[in-house]
């Protein structure tokens, strides 16, 4: 019976929790693009979570294009890090711009 | 045998509760995403960056196809909401403030309205949590 349960538990946290052990993306904020020149220079700025307690970090598009040296920003994209069911996450804020 | 299955029925519900089972990876692979204004009372499936007992966070809160101006000269206006929740039930939620970006732009005399950030406060699972709403513009 214990057995039953360890194999029913593995098997919903194998259809549940895809991608979890680690996890590496980049994803755009908008995908509404139109002949968007994403111009030459590139700033970041993160955000971070440590053990489902505690998050800190200013992520936002101010501080990226500070950052990155931007005043014209012309395109968003975010970056996810995570690993261990999320035990270590980490968001970046990728602006590009002029 | 109830008692024999409560640590893996525990270490379950951990695992489902850390993001990975829904927010992220729900809108995220496509290109959407959650509310930004969802960082208020930021869930347990929020599924980006979750902190319960303390988080202070910034992220965009706009975003478009359009160039935008970025300069650090740019007025800054702030609005903030004001939550407090009764961790299990929102029946009991106390929220106040004004974060909406037309509102805190006319009264903080900004005109034009360039982009916004939105900055997360939050504590012990969100019972209390705040939302401060940075806008930049002229």
């Amino acid at each position: 019976m214990k057995l039953l349960v360890l194999l029913l538990i593995l098997a919903m946290a194998t259809i549940t929790l895809t991608g979890c052990v680690y996890t590496h993306v980049t994803l755009p904020y908008s995908t509404e693009l139109n002949k968007t020149e994403l111009g030459h220079k590139q700033g970041e700025a993160s955000m971070y979570a440590l053990l489902w307690l505690f998050a800190w970090g200013d992520a936002g598009a101010a501080a990226a294009a500070k950052n990155g040296g931007i005043t014209t920003l012309t395109h968003m994209d975010r970056e996810f890090y995570s690993v261990l069911f999320g035990i270590y996450s980490r968001q970046i804020t990728i602006v590009y711009g002029d | 045998m109830f008692r024999k299955a409560l640590p893996y029925i525990l270490t379950t519900l951990l695992l489902l509760s850390t993001g990975c089972f829904s927010g992220f990876f729900n809108g995220a692979l496509n290109g959407t995403f959650n509310e930004p204004f969802n960082s208020v009372n930021k869930s347990f499936d929020n599924g980006t960056i979750f902190g319960g007992l303390y988080s202070h966070t910034i992220e965009p809160l706009t975003f478009n196809n359009n160039p935008t101006e970025v300069r650090e000269s740019l007025r800054q206006a702030r609005g903030v909401i004001n939550q407090v929740e009764y961790p299990l039930s929102s029946v009991l939620t106390i929220r106040l403030g004004r974060n909406g970006l037309g509102d805190v732009a006319k009264r903080h005399g900004i005109e034009t309205v360039y982009y916004a950030d939105i900055e997360n406060w939050s504590a012990l699972f969100g019972l209390w949590s705040r939302d401060v709403v940075h806008i930049y513009g002229r």
